[in-house]
């Protein structure tokens, strides 16, 4: 466990003037799932290029699986997932996964990748027939037919409904299972809790934070309580485990990181308490709790 | 696994279908017609010398062997040639090829033209036909299409566009110009007429050869005076396509020529004809081949040149240069310049090469001039020889042309592609009138009369023309301003402007008008050749009427099965013209 | 494991096949390309300006490889750019080569179908006929003059965007064939025009093909030459495009 799949060593990428990847150190273990977590514009993305090679940083050093991931060796033992629309539509499944087979050393069987990715029923269907769901699926046999040591996916829930995003999940757990470091890039606090050993929230290319999900569940505000008190500011504040607080007249919303810790206390210090909601707190709203303190810190 | 598969006979597929595709010996679409026959016991000139008593055999338009009496499989066809003389068809070095003089030519065992003008729209398909051994009644064609001339100079009197050129940088666009309309060598016309006419300077005549080798290709020269072929020859023209006659050749121009490799198509026959020493309308008299010009060869041939004094004079310096650069080892190749008055197509290379012995080429030194040296000059492969691999282009001769040059008029066959033409003219189908109203001024014939002048031929008389139901009322005015002046309203055969249609079933032609000042003509049009002079008949006065019955039968110089019109023309004196067509009847 | 089997596990094969196949299963692609150049032929080749079928058959021919080229590479390239197909293969392990290659070999031989069947309507209904060496001379010279013109249509893919790429390589495709005397003969178009057809590539392209049938022998080193050139400038195009779409 203590051998690194991938180092990030001050790594830095700009776009002509907007500085994408700032400073980033990162230490990717290997046999584990990394979930890169951070809202779009993060910086997410820019680190997968960087770690696939498309890119080269900057300045800085990043070496992945031992090597220069712009070196074809690398690269074989690499398996991706991208956000992409489309990849030529008049071929079929098993003509795609076939195609991508054919550029790894030693590849899974066709079958074999396309059963990996739960996708054997469309094997001879063409690619431009699929519904979303499907495609993600093609595209996750095109990223595992390689075989490969390293599997880098770049939001493979988007557009998928809740079930299909479950069977992702398991098919991510199941490779993990196997041995294979994954690198996850999501948007979804959950689903990166849920599937990740290890969470790296970025934003505005920068690491804000980095740890297991229960690390990462005390210290980021994952819930939001909304209710109708009596309570000033400064005492709703003052509360244990208050991240950021929104008062309006009475109406106040509250990102918390521990919501029954807080609760208890919210509930003895105002008794008459009304209209209370607790629900899950979206990232936007938690990471600016993280940009806030940041910024409180750095001030 | 399957598209590897595919794409693989894919690739196949298309390799055999590209090596399937037709080649000039195959037809795709006609079986070929055989063409596998041998001529024996037959004197041959190869191109270079005689072989006595050899069998050649012809096979898919090419020669396949020249030798022994070999065995061939029973039902090749087997010509005795014995007593005869088997020649390559024959190169004319100096032609214009118009209309149908490809026909014309073949018809008379000469195979290849080498033109030196001509309208370019001809060039790109024959050089697509000339690659092919497919059946042809045609001679092949190479050309200069437009010649290289400053405006205004000799070339651009015969009605052509002829770009003209001014300046030595306006060249390499010219010749590119050429080379992209087909041209396969470039002629410059070196003739300042005796400072009559405008002509190319040096300058720009070196940048055309120049211009012109750059592109692969020959430059000829057109000079009619030593100093003009001397500029040319200085210049680096690969030939001269005349000899001069202003003055005899000298020794220096003779060392300059061996040295640089020119050749001369003197082209003797037409200088001859236009000094007035030579005659071409004897061949209509020839009793073997005068019946087989055609109308067109015939009116060339007919056709007078100046026989001036000075022409008498110059003769013989024609002659005495051309033995001179001969004797010297210049390269002679034989050139007839047809259709110039007293040439035609095909006939007057036989007619030239009876001049080149004249000048003292030997009978086998004037047939490689029309055989193995313009085919070795301008690259003309396997023409001009009879060797295995040659184009079966073949002209057999009775007699012994080797020893009197003049027979090889004694055509008896010609095979072009190794398939035999006719040698007979054959006057083109024509369709009958297909109109059956006698009376010309029915209602229905009216369409087909039209006022006509010599404006057509560049005069300035006048003609309108007016129907009325009495006839066909014509105004104008008769003027002084081309060779003959008419005025007057031509009724058409055939639908088209000059249309030729068979009239084979009409023997009376009859018409009469009202007007008064004659004289009046009746002129008749027909023939093969839209050009063919018409017949002209002029009309009886009978008090203030002028008219005329003709048996067709009776008129020698007609052709009813090629009838394309008459016209009613005042002729004469400058006038005032006013008449009226009152009986036009053809029964 | 038998050769057909390792020749269609091997990465240039397979890059091939998927090109290949993505032009035939794309009619909306493979029909036009395939039919207008032959259409064309047939209404000006063979119907409008009899006689000259073997002079036309050589520029229309020119006429088809040019469209081949500077479609499939102009506008599969710009929209499998858009796609992410590109960065998808370029995350993989595949030789970026061979994915070019493997565009040009099926736009080759989409062209060499064009001329094929254009040379057989050439000689059924042309009569047209040529030695076998100048049949397949113009096939081999057409072939591979589709490679500047797949440059040309990489550069094009590589810098528009998918909407923007059709109507670009059309604007370029028909004037530019106009231009080079594919439609009408250099000859017999106006002079300013015959000037300016000698700077075109596919002036010299078809220039080499009326070489090599014999139709109008020139000046094909010179035409060679400057293929090579725009061969050249159209690479050096392309390789700046590259470098626009990869940001390195």
């Amino acid at each position: 466990m203590n051998t690194a799949i991938a180092e990030f060593d001050d790594v830095s990428f700009r776009y002509q003037a907007i500085t994408a990847l700032d400073g980033i150190c990162l230490r990717l273990p290997a046999g584990q799932v990394t979930a890169l977590l951070g809202p779009i514009g993060a910086g997410k993305t820019t680190l997968i290029k960087l770690l696939l090679g498309l890119q080269e940083p900057h300045s800085g050093h990043l070496r992945v699986l031992s090597g220069n991931p712009r070196s074809l060796a690398v690269r074989k033992r690499m398996g991706a997932m991208l956000q992409i629309s489309g990849v030529p539509g008049t071929l079929t499944v098993t003509e795609l996964v076939d195609l991508f087979a054919s550029f790894y050393p030693n590849p899974h069987r066709t079958t074999q990748a396309i059963e990996m990715a739960q996708a054997d029923e469309l094997r001879h269907r063409r690619f431009d027939k699929l519904s979303g769901g499907e495609r993600q699926r093609t595209l996750l046999a095109l990223a595992l037919v390689g075989r490969p040591d390293l599997l880098v996916l770049d939001e493979p829930g988007n557009g998928l409904d809740p079930a299909s995003r479950h069977a992702l999940g398991e098919i991510i757990l199941a490779q993990a299972a196997a041995g294979v470091s994954i690198v996850l890039c999501t948007h979804d606090l959950d689903e990166a809790a849920r599937l990740a050993d290890q969470v790296v929230i970025m934003n505005h290319g920068r690491i804000l934070s980095s740890g297991t999900p229960d690390e990462l569940r005390s210290s980021i505000p994952t819930r939001l309580i909304r209710c109708r008190t009596g309570l000033t500011m400064a005492s709703l504040r003052g509360l244990p485990g208050s991240r950021h607080v929104d008062l309006r007249k009475d109406r106040a919303e509250i990102l918390v990181t521990d919501a029954p810790r807080y609760l208890r206390a919210l509930l003895a210090a105002d008794p008459m308490i009304d209209d209370l909601e607790l629900g899950g707190a979206d990232l936007e709203t938690a990471f600016m709790s993280l940009v806030d303190q940041g910024e409180e810190k750095a001030a | 696994m399957k598209h590897l598969i595919l794409i693989f006979v894919l690739i196949a597929t298309l390799a055999i279908l590209t090596l399937l595709l037709p080649t000039p010996g195959a037809s795709s679409e006609s079986p070929p017609v055989v063409s596998h026959f041998a001529i024996d016991n037959v004197r041959v000139f190869d191109g270079h010398q005689v072989i006595e008593n050899a069998t050649v055999i012809v096979q898919d338009g090419q020669v396949r062997s020249v030798g022994d009496n070999e065995t061939l499989s029973a039902g090749v066809e087997r010509i005795d040639g014995s007593g005869k003389t088997l020649l390559p068809g024959l190169i004319d070095g100096h032609a214009h090829s118009f209309g149908d003089s490809r026909i014309d030519a073949a018809r008379f065992g000469v195979t290849s033209l080498l033109d030196m003008f001509t309208a370019p729209e001809q060039l790109l398909p024959a050089r697509q036909q000339r690659t092919s051994l497919d059946r042809s009644t045609q001679a092949d064609l190479f050309s200069a299409g437009i010649l290289a001339t400053a405006p205004g100079g000799h070339g651009t009197q015969y009605g052509l566009d002829v770009p003209t050129l001014d300046q030595p940088d306006e060249t390499a666009d010219w010749v590119a110009e050429r080379i992209a309309e087909g041209s396969d060598y470039i002629k410059i016309v070196v003739e300042p007429l005796g400072g009559r006419l405008p002509t190319l300077n040096a300058e720009i005549v070196a940048a055309l050869v120049e211009a012109a080798h750059a592109h692969g290709v020959l430059a000829l020269a057109h000079a009619s005076t030593l100093e003009d072929a001397t500029m040319a020859l200085n210049a680096g023209v690969d030939g001269l396509v005349h000899i001069f006659q202003d003055q005899p050749v000298p020794e220096a121009f003779i060392a300059q020529a061996l040295e640089s490799g020119l050749f001369v198509v003197p082209t003797t026959v037409v200088l001859g004809s236009m000094l007035g020493a030579v005659d071409g309308s004897t061949w209509l008299e020839h009793d073997h081949l005068g019946p087989r010009l055609s109308p067109v060869q015939r009116q060339s041939l007919t056709q007078p040149g100046w026989a001036t004094s000075l022409g008498q004079q110059r003769w013989p310096l024609v002659l005495a240069n051309i033995q001179a650069l001969h004797q010297a080892g210049v390269p002679i190749i034989a050139g007839s310049d047809a259709p110039n008055p007293g040439t035609g197509h095909g006939i007057s290379v036989h007619h030239e090469l009876q001049l080149l012995v004249e000048a003292g080429l030997t009978p086998i030194e004037a047939l490689m001039a029309a055989t193995s040296v313009p085919a070795q000059r301008f690259s003309l492969e396997g023409r001009g020889c009879i060797k295995p691999g040659c184009r079966a282009d073949l002209l057999l001769v009775s007699g012994n042309p080797i020893a009197d040059i003049e027979a090889t008029g004694a055509i008896e066959r010609v095979w072009k592609n190794g398939q035999e033409i006719e040698l007979a003219y054959i006057a083109p189908p024509t369709e009958a009138i297909g109109r059956d109203e006698h009376d010309l001024l029915a209602p229905d014939e009216r369409q087909y009369w039209q006022a006509a002048s010599d404006q057509f031929m560049g005069g300035k008389s006048t003609a309108s023309m007016e129907n009325r139901e009495s006839g066909v009322l014509v105004q104008g005015q008769l003027l002084t301003g081309s060779f003959s002046p008419y005025s007057g309203a031509m009724w058409m055969a055939g639908s088209g402007a000059m249309e030729a249609v068979d009239l084979a079933d009409r023997q009376h032609l009859s018409v009469r008008i009202k007007g008064d000042g004659g004289p009046f003509q009746l002129m008749i049009f027909s023939g093969a050749s839209p050009g063919a002079m018409p017949v002209m008949l002029d009309l009886v006065q009978d008090d203030a009427e002028y008219g005329l019955d003709v048996e067709l039968a009776d008129l020698a110089l007609l052709e009813p099965g090629h009838f394309r019109a008459f016209g009613i023309f005042a002729t004469g004196q400058p006038r005032d013209v006013e008449f009226e067509i009152v009986e036009a009847r053809l029964e | 494991m038998s050769l057909a089997q390792s020749i269609y596990r091997n990465p240039h094969w397979q890059l091939v096949q998927s090109q290949w196949l993505n032009l035939v299963r794309l009619p909306s692609y493979s029909l036009p390309t395939l039919l207008f150049p032959l259409m064309f032929y047939s209404f000006f080749g063979l119907v409008m300006i009899p006689g000259q079928s073997l002079w036309l058959l050589c520029t229309f021919a020119t006429f088809g490889v040019l469209g081949t080229a500077l479609f499939a590479f102009g506008v599969g390239v710009a929209s499998e750019r858009a796609q992410g197909w590109l960065l998808l293969l370029r995350a993989s392990p595949a030789p970026v080569n061979a994915i070019l290659a493997g565009k040009a070999i099926s736009a080759m031989l989409f062209a060499a179908i064009t001329i094929v069947a254009m040379s057989w309507l050439a000689a059924l209904f042309g009569d047209v006929r040529l030695p076998i060496g100048a049949w397949v001379s113009l096939v081999l010279v057409l072939v591979a003059g589709t490679l500047p013109f797949c440059l040309l249509g990489l550069a094009i893919g590589l810098w528009l965007s998918p909407n923007a790429a059709p109507a670009v390589i059309n604007l370029i495709y028909l004037p530019l064939g106009f231009l080079s005397g594919l439609w009408i003969p250099v000859p017999a178009l106006p002079d300013a025009l015959q000037t300016l057809a000698t700077w075109l590539p596919p002036y010299h392209l078809a220039g080499l093909a009326l070489h090599v049938t014999g139709a109008l022998p020139g000046p094909w080193l010179v035409h060679l030459l400057v293929l090579l050139l725009y061969t050249l400038i159209f690479g050096f195009l392309a390789a700046l495009g590259w470098r626009h779409f990869t940001g390195n």
